[in-house]
């Protein structure tokens, strides 16, 4: 099919009923039809997020702020590969940030002292718990919580993967353990959290 | 050799491997469907990490430059997935399928109408004939879903198999229409006139339809009209590109 039927947006300009509020997903199917207000909209409901995690990947804000305006105009470039039977829009956007932002961090291994991503075993960025929304913070408690119920070596392993973006090879030089574990950590890590965070995509056989 | 790389899936999801294992991981993936199953489970898990990183108050003038760099951003338009064979061709997610099989299931309900459209209306077709039917499309090798939120709230999602030639609607949760009004089913290809297909019964809010012939129809639109439908779409409240 061609995209030669512009006549047919003339007549068929829906007339807009009334909004409503429309969640992560319903925005980026908007922002697949070159919708900009459903993409200002998409980024008030993520930016934070993305935000904060290339934050805490990347321990620069400049390059923080450099890898979420790239991510989003991202977004807005290939909404239409969105496909929500492989999970939450939400979700798809922070894969697209994690791995930039990863991506970023080694492509600076040259210049940058490694130790200083050690930094990213502890601490947090900071925020304003006042303006955080009750739902945020509960999303929040229970992702630190379920973290909580993974073993010292689960936990670390996953936690300097995500948060520190090392490859699980330097994850094991780190932790001073043999490959095969770290693989079977990071798995069994993630499938543990999957389950106490309750996350399914689709249905699951 | 399979399942050793499937070990690999965790530090994939978390984006801790190298560039050829990442590469090597995902022809793995492009072969197995439950291991697409668990790795999409896996990165969505890994994406709630991002929950505790959560940046309050991010500077206003980034929103700026972010959304003038998108405005002079051209978009992809074609949704294209050879990266990704689906040697199944199951693309719509299985929970239609259950949605379906409910609605197949409560068929005799008065909440739901159910409405057989061949190019033109023929209403109430037994139950397993539509089974049959919604099932021919749903499990069509190349089966797509096409989803959009409706004006004024709802769902409409449409699954079109191109080799059938035939759609499956299912509307959810739309607003009232309206007394003495209804809602029509429409396909448009290109600049002809919009073609009826289907038409819910007066006050149907649900309903699952199997639309079609699909014959090259480019947008499906979804209208409010006067109990008994128009000639022509009067009150669109969805249009839903299919492509």
């Amino acid at each position: 099919m061609g995209d030669a039927d512009g006549g047919r947006a003339r007549r068929w300009d829906p007339v807009v009923v009334g909004a409503r509020p429309l969640d992560v997903d319903d925005l980026l199917g908007r922002v697949a039809r070159g919708d900009d207000a459903a993409f200002a909209a998409l980024y008030d409901a993520v930016v934070g997020k993305v935000l904060g995690l290339a934050r805490r990947v990347l321990r620069d804000p400049g390059m923080a702020e450099e890898v979420t305006q790239e991510v989003l105009v991202e977004v807005w470039r290939t909404a239409a590969r969105f496909d929500p039977t492989r999970g939450t829009a939400t979700a798809w956007v922070l894969t697209m940030a994690h791995r930039r932002a990863v991506d970023r961090v080694r492509s600076e291994q040259a210049r940058t002292e490694r130790t200083q991503r050690a930094a990213a075993r502890d601490g947090s960025v900071p925020y304003d718990e006042v303006a955080e929304g009750v739902a945020a913070r509960l999303d929040r408690e229970q992702v630190r919580r379920c973290l909580d119920g993974l073993t010292p070596l689960q936990r670390e392993a996953v936690t300097l993967a995500y948060y520190g973006g090392y490859t699980y090879r330097e994850v094991a030089e780190r932790l001073a353990a043999p490959l095969p574990t770290i693989k079977t950590r990071l798995r069994d890590g993630l499938i543990r959290l999957r389950d106490c965070l309750g996350v399914q995509v689709g249905e699951r056989a | 050799m399979s399942a050793d790389i499937h070990t690999l899936a965790g530090a994939y999801a978390l984006d801790a491997v190298d560039d050829l294992e990442r590469a090597a991981f995902e022809r793995h993936l492009a072969g197995c469907g439950t291991c697409r199953q668990e790795v999409a489970e896996l990165r969505e898990t890994a994406a709630r990490l991002a929950d505790d990183t959560t940046a309050e108050p991010v500077p206003v003038a980034l929103r700026d430059r972010t959304l003038a760099a998108a405005r002079r951003t051209p978009q992809e338009r074609v949704v294209s997935e050879p990266d990704r064979p689906s040697p199944s061709g199951r693309r719509w997610p299985r929970w239609l399928t259950t949605v379906a099989a409910a609605i197949v299931a409560a068929a005799g309900a008065s909440a739901v109408t159910w409405t057989v459209a061949d190019n033109g209306t023929e209403q109430r077709q037994v139950v397993d004939e539509n089974a049959r039917r919604v099932a021919e499309v749903l499990t069509a090798r190349d089966a797509r879903v096409h989803q959009i939120a409706v004006e004024g709230g709802g769902r409409t999602v449409l699954v079109v198999s191109q080799e059938r030639d035939r759609g499956v609607a299912v509307l959810r949760d739309l607003p009232a229409p309206g007394a003495g009004r209804a809602y029509q089913l429409w396909l448009i290809r290109g600049d002809d006139e919009p073609r009826s297909v289907g038409l819910l019964a007066a006050d149907a809010t649900t309903a699952t339809s199997v639309v079609g012939p699909i014959d090259g129809a480019s947008t499906f639109g979804l209208s409010n009209e006067p109990v008994g439908g128009s000639p022509t779409p009067t009150r669109v409240v969805a249009l839903l590109p299919l492509r």
